[in-house]
């Protein structure tokens, strides 16, 4: 064997490689945000509070998956079909854990690249300031769908395994991959735009989550109060009600909702669906022309 | 010139009242281009408006042949940048950091972590690399900086302000490392208010003042200088009188003269001088003129 060593002068190498084009950097910057709303490659605290979310999503989806294996048999199927809740009711479960999630999210995709100058090294790149705000809002998306369908998807598979026919199970309930999707979109649609606002006036990520969470919740109260007194148009200002509304009108279920200022003021969901249209398209135009003027 | 790389035609910009850029005509060919003027001077603006960041007010800049104003991307795509100040978020590893600005820059995310892992060395960051970049020192972010800059392989370099903050090593390690992007096939845009460090880096000089361009020409040629020094021993009030009769420019600073000839030989008539007059000679040779010099006569003159 030979004893010889050889030193190599690590020295720069030019890339001549092809280069990638935009399409492929928008997706480095959705994956970047999902990373960065979840924690991944940061410090242990930082994963504490999505992770912890996360976990409190899943925990009744398999509690309900856990209740199904320990009741069947029972033979009291029609009366526990009653106590479990269903996919509809499921985005009710977990609606306040959502909000929260998005809460915390969207200042985290935002706020750290503004405060700390980010913005400068993506100015400098081939991208368009468009190009990283629907990267930044893909990312969300991503995330939101994945943090609202999984325990979705944990129920209806639960269901089709237990059911003993899971082909026939899933078979029999096709219309919910699209159902249930489409009700993760409109939890988003009636969320992000505002959230992510809020998120690009703000310089740090606690007070945007902390004004969002106060604004939704006056909303809520003033579009209560004045639908009553005033106007009941009023109502549309109630945020969070729209989602309900939607997703009720998705799964064709008019529980969901019920009790909300926009179903006791009879507003159609229809105008529903025109009202979290117009606040994203706002809230979009809004934060174009912030970030163009900033990056 | 070799065909240039920058052009600028009628360059203005102007941020309400200020008047940051004043009718900049630029050619500046491929190699290190010292940035040089006073801090408000306009440099800052100029590369940004050389990136597209910045609309100019009126006039256009091309890059590569590219304008910077209706194509930015295709600029950007050949260009790295380092700003000024921080760029960076403070909870990220700069390995991570850097690698995700090498997927911004169009390079395959399966390269980029090799690429970012092999600049970080580098640069001297090697060690650190897994750190997050807010536990690093002024020096260390320079290094990031200048890391997220080239990690790309951009054909053309702007750094802005690279050295500063920097104590003497730290910065003698970043003009080192300036020094060597050249080797790499980059030219560079350094800019900076330290005229030393240009003087030591680059081998042609944008010199700016309070946003007009005053120079724009090879270090060597604003080096050059038909000036002779001389010092005296002793009054030199007679040989002053003596060389300007002989129609030579002379500066007198205590027994320090310059002299300039339009005609002739200076040295021959320094020795006639010296020779009728009898004053005596400590020492004589051709005037060095530094970058300061000609800043601050260029200064004077425009001011």
């Amino acid at each position: 064997m030979s004893s010889e060593g050889a030193i190599f002068d690590l020295d720069y190498r030019r890339y001549e490689g092809e280069r990638t084009g935009r399409p492929k950097i928008r997706w480095a910057i959705v994956r970047d945000g999902v990373r960065k709303v979840l924690g991944l490659r940061r410090k242990a605290r930082r994963k504490i509070l999505p992770w912890g979310l996360i976990i409190l999503a899943m925990l009744p989806a398999i509690a309900i998956v856990g209740f199904q294996v320990f009741t069947q048999g029972l033979g009291a199927d029609e009366l526990l079909e009653d106590l479990i809740p269903s996919h509809s009711d499921y985005f009710g479960v977990i609606f306040v854990m959502t909000f929260l999630f998005v809460a915390l999210s969207a200042p985290e995709l935002l706020v750290p690249d503004r405060v700390s100058n980010v913005l400068t090294v993506y100015a400098s790149r081939p991208l368009t300031v468009a190009d990283y705000l629907l990267a930044r809002v893909a990312a969300l998306l991503l995330v939101v769908l994945a943090y609202t369908l999984l325990p979705q998807v944990v129920i209806y598979l639960g269901g089709a395994v237990l059911s003993g026919d899971f082909v026939g199970h899933i078979s029999g309930n096709l219309d919910l991959l699209w159902k249930i999707p489409a009700g993760a979109i409109a939890v988003f649609a009636t969320q992000a735009g505002v959230a992510f606002m809020i998120s690009a006036f703000s310089r740090r990520r606690g007070a945007a989550a902390g004004i969002y969470i106060g604004f939704t919740i006056i909303s809520a109260i003033v579009a209560a109060v004045l639908a009553e007194t005033v106007n009941r148009w009023f109502a549309l200002l109630d945020l969070q009600g729209h989602a309900q509304i939607l997703i009720g009108e998705i799964f064709s279920d008019p529980e969901v909702g019920e009790g909300s200022t926009l179903v006791e003021n009879n507003i159609p969901p229809g105008v529903s669906l025109i009202a979290v249209a117009a606040i994203a398209g706002l809230a979009a135009g809004l934060l174009y022309r912030r970030y163009r003027r900033i990056m | 010139m070799a065909d240039p790389i920058i052009t600028t035609a009628g360059l203005n910009m102007s941020f309400g009242e200020v008047q940051a850029l004043q009718d900049v005509d630029l050619e500046v060919p491929a190699g290190r281009i010292g940035l040089v003027g006073a801090n408000g001077a306009g440099k800052s603006t100029l590369l940004k408006i050389l990136l597209g960041m910045l609309a100019p007010s009126s006039g256009g800049t091309e890059v590569y042949g590219t304008s910077a104003q209706h194509h930015p991307l295709a600029v950007r795509s050949r260009v790295g940048y380092m700003p000024e100040g921080d760029c960076f978020p403070p909870d990220q590893s700069a390995a991570d950091f850097v690698s995700y600005t090498a997927e911004l820059g169009g390079l395959p995310a399966s390269e980029s972590r090799q690429r970012a892992s092999e600049v970080l060395t580098l640069v001297g960051l090697a060690e650190e690399r897994f750190r997050n970049l807010g536990e690093f020192s002024t020096g260390m972010k320079q290094r990031a900086k200048l890391a997220q800059a080239i990690v790309h392989s951009p054909d053309l370099v702007l750094l802005d302000e690279p050295a500063s903050g920097l104590d003497p090593d730290g910065r003698e390690d970043m003009l080192n490392l300036i020094n060597r992007l050249g080797d790499f096939g980059m030219s560079v845009v350094f800019s900076s208010h330290v005229l030393g460090d240009i003087e030591r880096t680059c081998d042609w000089v944008v010199m700016l003042n309070e946003g007009r361009l005053l120079r724009n020409e090879p270090l060597e040629t604003i080096r050059a200088s038909n000036a002779v020094q001389v010092v005296l021993l002793d009054d030199p009030t007679a040989a002053v009188e003596f060389l300007r009769s002989r129609g030579a420019r002379v500066t007198v600073q205590d027994r320090t003269l310059e002299i300039e000839l339009d005609e002739g030989d200076a040295f021959i008539a320094i020795r006639d001088a010296l020779a009728e007059t009898g004053v005596g000679l400590r020492s004589l040779g051709a005037k060095q003129t530094t970058l300061e010099d000609v800043y601050l006569a260029e200064e004077e003159y425009s001011g």
